[in-house]
């Protein structure tokens, strides 16, 4: 049978794309029948945000897919972005293999999809007039977010929050629409935004922006493999997320120094501002994504659980 | 006979009105949201409602720029072909037409149960329903599709009146 | 099969579908569901309604209706006409002058309107019976009209420049200004093929030469016509880079200029005028815009089929020179260009060449301005051509013949623009690098 990957990030230099190559290759590995076909840069002629639709439907086997893409299907995948719930690489690892996993996986496969690698990215803020430290920062900026209970939180800050794709960030940061924005530290450097920004705050051990975007399968194609398969899918799922784990620690320093190469500011959060930082999103965006998730406070108190 | 081509033909102009109408709504929205923005304000449902409007209106102008032979095509064989040949060719490219959006019809009509059946929503700050968006597809191909009917019946109607003639 | 045989069915079942006269988004369609279901199963379907949906409900790729809007509007009031009136007063003098006047106003309306069909109908409408009338050869009138109207996807702001940023992931901004400096190279070089060949008329038949004088406060009153339509072209760069909209929600804000000037200006404010300006657009983008939700779905064939990548696979593997392949590349669009709207070339072939082209180090927002010269010629090639369409409608009286031969010499024109622009770069790339900064 063949596997058709698909996903939009850069061939060869980005992490996910490095990545999947790695899974394709510790299958293989394990499996040599499975053929796998990559499909870098969105070159599938599949929409980022649709490759889940194609998932769902059988079309595509597997994507990598940052997983607030889902919100509007899955309501309950907001905890994947969610403020102050994961801090830190190590607590988001720290997930694999718990009841919180158990739970997203089951709400995955109720939705068609099964969930094979636990890739997270670290990501921050980046702003062109001042530093983001506490709530108060961020008061009057025009901030881009692209989650809507992380929005729900800027605005209550006093930020006006402006929906875009990420493609006009560049241009709204240039043309001074946008003050700002938040995304993965990747995405930051492959995006350019140091261009036009002065200020990031990315890093360290208090980090508001953390986003999961996992290789996702399509149920059918999962429920496909057999036992010996899926086992080989499993085993290379853990070492890809090593892989990935280390990619994404360089690839924090490499936003920080990146950014200061352009003359930005680069600083880390303290623990006072994102103490801060999460009394509001209790008050915000936990309430809300409580309201839009059914089985939103079940996953939200699981994750808490086990990150403390 | 020709009473259902007028109707179709009817239908198609009325549809071309509302695409308008929604065409200056968005660009009142948009306009709106510039101004709004720049007075410091956020936006919220603006730029998701301009592009509903819009998508739907692209969809409702389909039927009209049918009737108005607005859709491009390579009209090459037509001009070598003598007139019974182009006439029936006419015929087979209608029924082609007919045929394809037709089955864009039923795709779309697919996608838009589905996401009603999910409660699909765009998964922004104001998280409106996807349906009425998806909705637009099914709507404006099938008036097409019926525009479609109306285009064979002319054309066969031509091909009458020509052989009659003759 | 082969990637490669499937590849070469495909071109040829392609082919004989269009030209069998089916409307090119229908057709597209119709060949990529068949090729999906044969080579690849019915699951392969599943994503048809939201490959299509997906592409057409981006925001970016909806400021098309806008931009073609704004022409509409234009359009329908006198403003081609007192647009290139107001540039004959001073150009009556000079020989070819009203010619130049038509093939200048074609550029000025440009810069406000994104598509060229609508350009070369807004200027064209009164243009060229105002030229037949003076005595200007069909063939020269025509083809003026026919080539200057080209230039709305080159002069900013342009459709074709909207999609390939979107295809490519390159910055609107830059891809608009990239236009800007071979736009005005190409008017002044149709604006001196006029100039010249009328010369050489007017030895052989100096009687030509027209009698009419204008003062100069009957100069000046023809500027202050024009004015309002420079006041919307500042507007439109002062909003796009002075932080007030994105390039797409400029599209809007000048589509509602462009309305409030007619309607207080031209005293377009009936039911029936908007109802016109209405129709036109609603026409023209759904055409467009259906042929691009097709387009996306026949890439998506391409692409799930493996064609695109063994195509661009095979174009890096053949190692030529890299002006070799540009050359290969330009020919190739010109021969699509014959037979498909710039729309769907843009998205069907560039997933194919932004590999190719990066590997082979050419840069992505000059290459833009390439492919957009192609298409310009495309525009005005049969059997699909718009603006030849255009003509059609407004100067029926001229067979088509002349129109095609008056058009050559512009074609060739534009074949010699796209050599000067490979040998000198910077007349696309100088002004995005000095506004923008060197970059992408
Ligand atoms: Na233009
Ligand atoms: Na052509």
């Amino acid at each position: 049978q063949e596997i058709k990957i698909s996903h939009q990030f850069k061939a060869e230099t980005d992490g996910r794309d490095r990545a999947a190559r790695l899974f394709v290759k510790e299958v293989n590995k394990r499996d040599p029948s499975i053929k796998f076909r990559i499909y870098p840069g969105q070159s599938l002629g599949i929409k980022p945000v649709a490759q889940l639709d194609a998932l769902q439907a059988g079309t595509l086997e597997m994507a990598v897919y940052p997983m607030s893409y889902a919100v509007g299907k899955i309501p309950e995948f907001s905890i994947f972005i969610m403020p102050g719930v994961i801090n830190n690489l190590d607590q988001a690892m720290k997930l694999k293999g718990t009841k919180f996993h158990e739970l997203v996986q089951k709400i995955a496969e109720d939705n068609g999809v099964h969930i094979v690698t636990w890739w997270w990215t670290p990501g921050g803020f980046a702003t062109k007039s001042r530093e983001i430290t506490g709530p108060e920062s961020v008061k009057g900026l025009s901030m881009r977010a692209a989650d809507p209970t992380f929005e729900a939180m800027l605005k209550a800050a006093g930020a006006s929050v402006t929906a875009m794709a990420s493609t006009e960030i560049y241009p709204a940061l240039q043309s001074g629409v946008l003050d700002g924005a938040l995304t993965s530290a990747e995405s930051f450097v492959s995006m350019r935004l140091y261009e036009q920004t002065k200020h990031a705050t990315v890093g360290g051990e208090y980090n508001l922006w953390m986003l999961m975007q996992p290789l996702l399968m399509s149920k059918k194609a999962w429920d496909a493999l057999t036992p010996a398969q899926k086992k080989a899918f499993q085993e290379a799922a853990d070492i890809s997320d090593e892989f990935f784990l280390k990619l994404q620690r360089e690839a924090t320093d490499k936003m920080a120094e990146t950014f200061s190469k352009a003359g930005a500011k680069v600083r880390q959060m303290t623990k006072a501002e994102y103490d801060a930082w999460v009394e509001l999103a209790k008050k915000t965006s936990w309430v809300e994504y409580q309201q839009k998730a059914p089985r939103g406070k079940e996953l939200l108190q699981l994750a808490i659980d086990a990150t403390k | 006979m020709r009473a259902f081509i007028r109707f179709a033909d009817a239908i198609s102009v009325a549809c071309a009105v509302i695409a308008s109408v929604m065409l200056f709504a968005a660009v009142l929205i948009v306009c709106w949201m510039v101004l709004y923005r720049a007075l410091g304000h956020s936006t919220f449902w603006e730029l998701e409602t301009a592009v509903y409007l819009m998508v739907a209106s692209v969809f409702l102008g389909s039927p009209y720029c049918l009737k108005t032979n607005g859709h491009v095509s390579v009209d090459l064989l037509a001009h070598y072909l003598p007139r019974r040949g182009s006439d029936i060719l006419a015929i087979f490219i209608g029924v082609v037409g007919f045929v394809v959006c037709g089955y864009l019809t039923y795709v779309g009509a697919e996608l838009m149960l589905k996401s009603l059946h999910e409660g699909e929503t765009t998964g922004s700050l104001w998280n409106p329903p996807k349906w009425p968006l998806y909705l637009t597809m099914p709507l404006g191909l099938g008036l097409t599709a019926l525009q479609y009917i109306a285009e064979i019946l002319r054309a066969t109607l031509d091909l009458k009146s020509a052989q009659e003639g003759a | 099969m082969s990637e490669t045989q499937i590849g070469l069915v495909l071109l040829v079942v392609t082919l004989m579908v269009l030209f069998s006269g089916i409307p090119i988004a229908w057709g597209l369609t119709l060949v990529s569901v068949s090729f999906l279901l044969v080579f690849e199963g019915p699951t392969a379907l599943n994503v048809v309604g939201i490959t299509i949906m997906d592409e057409l409900s981006s925001f970016a790729l909806l400021t098309i209706p806008l931009f073609v809007l704004l022409g509409a509007a234009i359009g329908v009031s006198a403003a081609g006409r007192d647009i290139y009136e107001s540039l004959y007063r001073w150009l009556v003098r000079v020989p070819g002058g009203l010619v130049i006047a038509n093939i200048f106003a074609c550029g000025i309306f440009s810069a406000i309107c994104g598509s060229s069909p609508a350009t070369a109908a807004a200027i064209g409408k009164v243009g060229v019976p105002e030229m037949l009338k003076r005595g200007i050869p069909p063939g020269l009138a025509t083809g003026a009209i026919c080539a200057g109207g080209t230039l709305g996807i080159l002069i900013p702001p342009s459709i074709t420049m909207i999609l390939y940023g979107l295809a490519t992931e390159t910055s609107i901004g830059r891809l608009f200004l990239a236009g800007v400096g071979p736009g005005i190279l190409l008017v002044v070089l149709f604006a001196l093929y006029a100039w010249i060949v009328t010369l050489i008329g007017h030895r052989r038949n100096p009687q030509t030469i027209p009698e009419e004088h204008y003062t100069l406060a009957e100069k000046m009153k023809g500027i202050e016509k024009v004015a309002p339509f420079i006041a919307i072209i500042v507007a439109i760069a002062y909003m796009m880079y002075g932080g007030i909209a994105t390039p797409s929600e400029i599209a809007a804000v000048s589509a509602a200029l462009a309305l409030a000037l007619v309607m207080v200006i031209y005293k377009a404010w009936h039911l029936r005028d908007l109802w016109h300006i209405f129709r036109d657009t609603v026409r023209e983008s759904t055409m467009i815009l259906m042929i691009i939700g097709a387009a996306a779905l026949f890439s998506y064939m391409m692409s799930l089929l493996y064609i695109t990548q063994t195509a661009a696979e095979a174009m890096v593997n053949l190692e030529l020179n890299r002006w070799v392949l540009m050359a290969l590349i330009n020919v190739f669009m010109l021969v699509a260009g014959c037979f498909l709207p710039p729309v769907a070339i843009i998205l069907m072939l560039m997933p194919i060449l932004t590999p190719v082209l990066e590997a082979n180090g050419f840069d992505l927002i000059w290459f833009a301005v390439i492919l957009t010269i192609n298409m310009e010629v495309g525009l005005i090639t049969p059997p699909v051509g718009l603006n030849l369409y255009v003509l059609k409608g407004v100067a029926p009286q001229v067979p088509l013949p002349t129109v095609l031969l008056g058009s050559l010499p512009f074609v060739l024109i534009m074949l010699f623009a796209i050599v000067l622009i490979c040998i000198f770069p910077e007349i696309a790339l100088w002004l995005p690098d000095t506004l923008m900064g060197p970059g992408r």
